[in-house]
Parts: structure tokens; C-alpha cells; sequence
């Protein structure tokens, strides 16, 4: 009972951080949320082999990591396989364990953040992030091509990491 | 390499965006294998690409009214995910723990747009279960899951069944017409319907409140119902205990494995007798969506036979559900199992005698077999799935070999090559495979689960014709050395095409079949 408690302490914990390495595999959110749940779904059955002795992520990231391998080669064509080996795939999964102690000051810094945006900013992005949003199906709607719908993301997303960083400089400053 | 970081952050929004072309994956590869500060620059765009798909709504603006163009949220969303919950797809790891912290419900529900935002709505990050599967399942708008997950609050099942796993283990079925009210992950309440409740050792204390009593789970299965016109709840304990509590005297009495209880008003009074087929289990729901499945295979007029692997009156007799074809098989010394289900049928193959006969006739430029078994053991250098009686060219050989590669093809004069071999098939746990011939390419493919684990071509040209053949074993030609080709295992369905199947439909056939939640492709 203590041991499953602690274990789903755990997982709820590091759900965002494994979406976030997931998705550096495979690109598209919701394809991420569907690797994220089968990811949950071997941690959960692995559950008697967790050691609450040793940190929770590597551990969790290692399953994401094959996850996120299989999942690709299951339904990426050849290009992307080529551009995550294994070893890639292990060396990106390692790195982001260690974006651990950072991970959600950026997420906060990121919540301040997008109150700075502009209504039509933030709607764009609110748009793009929607279920089933697209670049495509903005472009569709609003008339434009995707390129340019991606070119104004593209300088908002840039707004936003400045303004993390800035107040990450802040925090430790 | 220079790379700026403008280059870089126009690559990564591209990535991001679909918008990336096959020159971008190449950088991207290069990148990233030798630049650590291109990786720290990805994991920090990738972080955010991540946490907006997260937070979309945060990004819409809680206090900001929607603009007048804003698309309206598609009210379709649930019928889609209902769609693809059909064909099992997405299915995978829904059983996931329902431990996750989600996205806010998008506003999806038009009805809800109007009224004021509830006070309590952030809650709603909290999941308290997941959907794991269900079939023919439909909610009432408003009162449906977002996707998979139900946080706190109301939902009403309209039409069929599902199964949901709370966060701390325990599983619900529960049978529509049916309205629950989610507290959290160890509390619901029944207003009207019917549910089997599973609690592990992790959910002991789970509890479900109805009207009439609160009934707290200490490690057990048990189905219980509420009557919505008189309010009685009817408990039937299968195994272990559960405590039922009067809300209003706080009285607790126990009832134990074998026994029912009936509350009406805080009084208890005798529980109606079971009724066969009350209260489903989790395994019940698979059945149920193999036999939609088997309905839509009968009205495929593309197969020469499906073979559902139905016990009939005559036990010797594998009924063919393709009237006018193939024709009916004849099974000899193979026994009926349970198969992928309780309820679904299956023949076990183990002795070296065993096998079911069947005849596809006809020649043919295209055929399919697809098959779903369950290998026990690997006794012979090559064991029979399905093989023409004989080696005649023209006949089909479709087997395992010693190492549990799927392999045979198309009986062909002169040389063939296997250009590609992938996975064996996995002992003991059911498998999809298909065999996929093709005259016109001079090709075949064998899926594994859907995946390709084998491809052949050849050079010559040849008809399939595959006559007489054997499920589960081989009617040897006399010369060759290997005569001996008898299965050990189980088959509960086999179909046969007269057509290519894409790779796609095969692997809606895998969703389609899948034994159920927590079986693995891999």
C-alpha cells in the first residue's frame, strides 16, 4: 500500500516532464499523449519492480525512451527512425532527467508569461493548441498558407522563451 | 556545421508544425548528435511545445471573453474519439493509471458555453479514472468523458458499456442506461444503473454512495444496481466484503462473498435473485466487440471464408459464416477451448494428428489469410498455420519455424527471396497474423500484430490455387523431410480474402481483435 501510494505520487509527478521527452521523439502533442498512456500503462505494470529507493525518473524515462522508439517504428516512416537510433533516443532521454530540478519553473515562468502576450497572440496560440489544431487547419480558415500561419507561431513561441529565460535570470538573480 | 539560433528555432517550429521536410529531419539528426547546446535548445523548445498542448486554455484566458471568430469547439470531439473507440484504436494504454495530472477540460459541451464558468472548474485537472474500454458506448452531451478521462463530476452512459479504472486500482463496469457522479478516485456515486466494481488491495476503502446506502469496498468484486424509481439499491458481494452504510444512522452491516442485500430507505430487505448475464465483467466487453466485428466481417463480400470458430452441435463441424463459398471445414482430433474470451470459442491443436480441414478453391491472383492463435510450444522445424495438402505449385504454405518466424508463401517453380524478415511470433499469448500473397507484384507479406515480419518475392509467374488444406498441420507431401508440421496451440479465428489486404486494414483487423487492454502488440 505505502509503495503504491509513493508510486502514483510519482507518476503524477513526472507525467508533464515524459510528455515533454516524448514529444521530442515524435513531434505531434496528441500522438505524445497516446505514447504517454501506453508509457503509464507499462509503469504501472512494472509497478513490483519499482524501488522507491532510487530516483523515480530515470527510471520512468527509460520506459518512455522504448515507448517512444516503438511508437515510431510503428508508424513513422523511415526518415524519422533514422533520426532517433537508440542511441540518440537514450542520450536525449538521460538529458532530460537532468532538466529535472528546472522543469517546472519554467512551466510557471511560462503561465506569467503567456499573460503578456496580446489577446490576438494568445488566441492564436489557444488555437494552434486546441484539440485537433493545426497549422493547416488555421490556414484553411483563415485563408493564409500554413507557412505563414507557422511563421507568426514561430515569433511568439521566440517571445516566450526569451521571457522564460528572463524570468528564470530573475529567480536567480 | 553553423547553425544560428534563428536557424535552429525555425527548424524546431517547423518539426513542431508538420512543416518539416525530410532535409530539416536530416539537420535535425545532426544536430543533435553533435551539439549538446542544440539538445538543450531543443529540450527547452519541445518543453514549451509541450506545456502550450498542456495549458492551451490557460492561453485562451480564463477572464477574457472568446473573441467572436473563435472557432467553436468542435462538438464533435467525442463522437471522433467514440469512432476510433470503435475500431479499438487508441485504446492502448488507456489503462494506464488513471494517475494523471490533464489538461483543464477544454469547453467543449455548447450547452455549458452559456452558463458561468464553475467556481470549482480547475479541479477538474484532477483525473479520477480513465476509460479503458467499452463497446457500443454512448454518453449524454455534457455528462460524457473528456477523451478517456472523467474528473469529478457527472456523466450519464446512454447506450452500452464501459470500463473504467480509478486511480488507485479499483475497476468499474458499468452498464448503460446509467448516471454516476465522480467524487474522486475512491468515491462515486450510482444514481440509476447497473455496476461491477473490482477492487485491488490498493482501492480497499473504495466506496460507491447511492441514495440509499454508502458502500465501502475492503478488497473484493461486487455488483450492485440502483432502481431510479424507487431508489433501492440491490448489492450482490462475489468475493470478499463489503461494508453497507445507513447515511442517515450511520449503521454499518457487512456483507460477505455469496451474499445480497437490498436497502430501500436505510432498511434492509432481500436482494432479487441474480440474473444470468447482470453485471458484466472487464473480459465480457471484448466478447461483446468481437461480435459487433464478427457482424461487420459477414457483410464483407471480398472474403471466401470466415471461420469464427464457433462451437457448433456437431463438434467436428468449422462453420464457415460465408454462405456459398468455401464451404463449412472438418475438424479432426483438435479440441474446443475458450479462446481469446470467456464466451469465445477455440480449437487447441497438440497432438500431431490434429488439424481442421478446409478447402479454398478455385485459382486465384490475390488471397489474404489472416488468423489470430496462440502458439504453446514450437516442437518441428517448420509448424502449420495453414498449408495446402501436398507441395503442388500453386498451394500455400503458412507457417512458423523453429525460431517462430512466420514464413511460407506461394508454391512457385524456380528461386524466391525474403528481402525482409522481422519478429517471431510470441509463444504463449494470442497473435494476429496475416499472410498476404500477390501474383501481380510476385510478393508476399506476412504481418505479425500487424507489423510486417516477412516479405517474399519470386520471379516466375504462378496462380494461387490452394485446394485442400490443413489448419494447425500438414497432409506431407511423401518426399519431404520435414512431414511432420503439427501446431501446438489455439486458433479462434481465421478469414481468408481473395483480395490483397493493405497494411492499414490489417492493422485495423489487430485493434479490431485485440484480446483487450492490456495485451501488447509488441
Amino acid at each position: 500500500m505505502g509503495v503504491s501510494t509513493e508510486f502514483v505520487t510519482q507518476i503524477t509527478r513526472c507525467q508533464r516532464q515524459l510528455h515533454s521527452f516524448i514529444l521530442s521523439m515524435v513531434w505531434n502533442p496528441a500522438e505524445a499523449d497516446d505514447v504517454l498512456q501506453e508509457t503509464n500503462l507499462v509503469l504501472w505494470e512494472k509497478v513490483a519492480e519499482f524501488d522507491r529507493e532510487r530516483p523515480f525518473l530515470p527510471w520512468a524515462m527509460r520506459f518512455a525512451q522504448f515507448q517512444a522508439l516503438a511508437w515510431l517504428k510503428r508508424h513513422r516512416r523511415q526518415q524519422q527512425r533514422v533520426v532517433f537510433d537508440d542511441d540518440l533516443a537514450r542520450l536525449l532521454a538521460d538529458e532530460a532527467v537532468t532538466d529535472e530540478p528546472v522543469f517546472e519553473d519554467r512551466r510557471l515562468a511560462l503561465a506569467s508569461c503567456l499573460q503578456k502576450l496580446s489577446a490576438d497572440q494568445r488566441d492564436l496560440i489557444a488555437r494552434r493548441y486546441e484539440p485537433d489544431g493545426s497549422v493547416n487547419a488555421m490556414a484553411a480558415a483563415g485563408g493564409t498558407t500554413p507557412k505563414a500561419v507557422s511563421d507568426r507561431l514561430r515569433r511568439i513561441r521566440h517571445t516566450l522563451l526569451q521571457c522564460i529565460q528572463r524570468k528564470l535570470g530573475e529567480a536567480t538573480a | 556545421m553553423t547553425t544560428t539560433d534563428a536557424d535552429l528555432e525555425g527548424l524546431f517550429n517547423r518539426l513542431a508544425d508538420g512543416l518539416a521536410s525530410e532535409a530539416d529531419e536530416r539537420t535535425l539528426a545532426e544536430l543533435l548528435r553533435v551539439s549538446s547546446e542544440a539538445r538543450r535548445a531543443y529540450r527547452e523548445f519541445i518543453a514549451l511545445h509541450s506545456a502550450l498542448h498542456w495549458d492551451y486554455v490557460a492561453a485562451a484566458g480564463p477572464e477574457l471573453s472568446p473573441p467572436p471568430d473563435a472557432p467553436t469547439p468542435r462538438p464533435t470531439t467525442r463522437a471522433g474519439w467514440f469512432a476510433a473507440f470503435g475500431a479499438g484504436v487508441l485504446l492502448a494504454g488507456a489503462a494506464a493509471v488513471a494517475m494523471f495530472l490533464l489538461r483543464p477540460v477544454p469547453p467543449v459541451a455548447p450547452e455549458q458555453s452559456a452558463s458561468p464558468p464553475k467556481p470549482d472548474a480547475p479541479k477538474a485537472d484532477r483525473v479520477a479514472a480513465l476509460l479503458v474500454d467499452g463497446v457500443g458506448a454512448e454518453f449524454a452531451p455534457g455528462r460524457a468523458p473528456d477523451g478517456v478521462r472523467f474528473g469529478p463530476g457527472e456523466y450519464e452512459l446512454v447506450k452500452g458499456i464501459v470500463h473504467l479504472r480509478f486511480a488507485q486500482g479499483a475497476d468499474m463496469v458499468l452498464v448503460a442506461p446509467a448516471r454516476i457522479e465522480v467524487t474522486d478516485a475512491q468515491r462515486t456515486r450510482l444514481v440509476q444503473g447497473q455496476v461491477r466494481v473490482i477492487a485491488p488491495p490498493t482501492a480497499k476503502g473504495f466506496t460507491v454512495a447511492t441514495r440509499a446506502a454508502d458502500y465501502v469496498d475492503l478488497g473484493t468484486e461486487f455488483g450492485l444496481r440502483v432502481d431510479p424509481a424507487s431508489g433501492a439499491s440491490d448489492l450482490y458481494v462475489f468475493d470478499g466484503q463489503v461494508d453497507v452504510t445507513d447515511p442517515q444512522s450511520g449503521a454499518v452491516r457487512s456483507v460477505m462473498g455469496g451474499k445480497s442485500a437490498r436497502s430501500v430507505d436505510g432498511r434492509p430487505a432481500d436482494a432479487p435473485p441474480l440474473k444470468e448475464g447482470d453485471f458484466p465483467t472487464p473480459g465480457s466487453i471484448g466478447l461483446k466487440r468481437w461480435e459487433q466485428y464478427e457482424q461487420r466481417m459477414r457483410e464483407d463480400r471480398t472474403l471466401l471464408a470466415f471461420f469464427p470458430f464457433r462451437r457448433q452441435a456437431d463438434e467436428s463441424m468449422l462453420a464457415n459464416a460465408v454462405e456459398g463459398g468455401m464451404g463449412d471445414g472438418r475438424i479432426v482430433g483438435a479440441r474446443w477451448t475458450t479462446g481469446r474470451w470467456p464466451g469465445k470459442d477455440g480449437l487447441l491443436f497438440d497432438r500431431d494428428t490434429d488439424f481442421a480441414q478446409v478447402t479454398i478453391p478455385g485459382e486465384h491472383q490475390e488471397l489474404t489469410i489472416a488468423a489470430w492463435v496462440k502458439v504453446e510450444r514450437i516442437d518441428f522445424v517448420l509448424n502449420a498455420i495453414l498449408n495446402s495438402d501436398g507441395y503442388e505449385p500453386g498451394g500455400i504454405h503458412f507457417q512458423l519455424n523453429r525460431q517462430g518466424f512466420p514464413r511460407g508463401g506461394v508454391i512457385v517453380a524456380g528461386s524466391f527471396k525474403d528481402p525482409f524478415v522481422g519478429k517471431p511470433v510470441p509463444l504463449g499469448q494470442w497473435v494476429h497474423v496475416a499472410s498476404v500473397i500477390s501474383t501481380r507484384t510476385r510478393s508476399q507479406q506476412i504481418y505479425v500484430n500487424g507489423a510486417l515480419a516477412r516479405e517474399r518475392t519470386w520471379q516466375n509467374d504462378v496462380l494461387v490455387r490452394p485446394g485442400a488444406c490443413r489448419i494447425g498441420n500438414w497432409l506431407a507431401d511423401p518426399k519431404d523431410q520435414f512431414p511432420t508440421r503439427a501446431l501446438r496451440g489455439q486458433v479462434d479465428e481465421l478469414a481468408v480474402w481473395s483480395r490483397a489486404l493493405p497494411k492499414e486494414e490489417v492493422g485495423r483487423l489487430v485493434e479490431a481483435g485485440r484480446p483487450g487492454l492490456l495485451w501488447s502488440k509488441e
